[in-house]
């Protein structure tokens, strides 16, 4: 056995592992990331329930989750919008009559902002994440 | 009996009777066996004068050779594979233009190192055991699983390597070489070169 090779061999793999650590992040950052998307998720759901539900309406200047009808009602969530706002984490702003935006805090901004389900969001104040959507009016 | 177990115990009477090995080919050739079952029986017995034939070593095949060696050469093909491609997405990441990694980016790369945490060890344990006992025992170097598992291994390695020097040329040449790329190629060219010249040393115990 070539001894040489087969130690390149071992520490390309904890190269490999380590920079991938560095990089990407272990656990803890994987923790993050999932209540992250699960708080992304929460902005979506709760947009189309005031999308469902203000379709042609006035938006309102607040709003309150269990203020929804059981059809615009969002159902499988993980993490409740309104355990989110009572926190404080997400916040719904009215911009116009028939505008409107969601924002919520995240841990990581640009890998939030980087993932394919949210690419609509934007980048808002504190480290949010923004989603705006355009009634019909 | 077989019919290669036939020619074999032929053989052996035959050389047992002290008729000479051509006289020995040419009844079997008539008899109808190829002249390449003819030279593989007879190489089987030794030319050594003795009062029986002595026998060759031959190549052994066992189903412990093939779960280890097997088992080897998946662990081998799952590491490699994960630090290739986890070498990709930190490529990906770090570049200078890149946005950054996005959830599933950074998903794929726990597997990966997940992947590699469990195959690498393996595969370094399989082997450093199954070299120790090729030397105290270097009969076991002709297990043909091995010499199999090695040549297929060297195969893989060697077409890996000649298809990525070929996607590298190709993008040059069509003006598509960007730096990302190059980085990639460059991971593949290391890991399946670094994999060619270890198994290419073991060819030499044949």
């Amino acid at each position: 056995m070539n001894r040489v090779l087969f130690a390149l061999m071992g520490l390309i793999g904890v190269v490999a592992v380590g920079t991938g650590l560095f990089v990407f992040g272990g656990p803890g950052t994987a923790r993050a990331e999932r209540e992250d998307q699960d708080r992304l998720m929460a902005v979506n759901d709760l947009a189309r329930a005031i999308s469902c539900a203000y379709d042609t309406a006035v938006l309102p200047e607040a709003i309150g989750v269990t203020s929804f009808s059981d059809a615009c009602r969002p159902t499988n969530l993980r993490v409740s919008a309104s355990q989110l706002m009572a926190g404080g984490l997400l916040t719904y702003r009215r911009l116009s009559d028939h505008r409107f935006q969601i924002c919520v805090i995240v841990h990581d901004l640009g890998r939030s902002l980087n993932s394919a389900p949210y690419s609509d969001m934007t980048a808002g104040p504190e480290g949010a994440a923004c989603l705006t959507r355009d009634m019909q009016g | 009996m077989s019919q290669k177990e036939d020619l074999s115990l032929f053989v052996r009477e035959a050389l047992l009777a002290g008729r000479p090995r051509p006289e020995i080919a040419e009844v079997l050739v008539v008899a109808g066996w190829s002249q390449g079952e003819v030279d593989e029986a007879l190489s089987a017995w030794a030319e050594t004068p003795f009062a029986v034939p002595v026998p060759r070593p031959r190549t052994v095949v066992s189903a412990r050779d093939f779960f280890v060696y097997a088992l080897t050469f998946v662990a081998l093909g799952i590491a490699a594979f994960h630090v290739v491609w986890l070498g990709f997405l930190v490529v990906e990441m770090l570049w200078p233009d890149s946005d950054g990694a996005n959830y599933w980016q950074a998903r794929e790369a726990r597997n990966s190192i997940a992947a590699i945490l469990v195959a690498a060890p393996l595969y370094a344990w399989l082997t450093v055991r199954e070299r120790r006992r090729l030397a105290a025992d270097p009969g076991l170097y002709r297990s043909a699983i091995r010499k199999w598992t090695t040549y297929v291994t060297l195969l893989i390695a060697a077409l890996v390597f000649v298809i990525d020097l070929i996607v590298a040329l190709a993008s040059f040449l069509n003006g598509e070489l960007t730096g990302v790329f190059v980085a990639k190629v460059v991971i593949v060219a290391v890991v399946s070169g670094v994999l060619f010249a270890f198994y290419l040393r073991d060819t030499d115990r044949g």
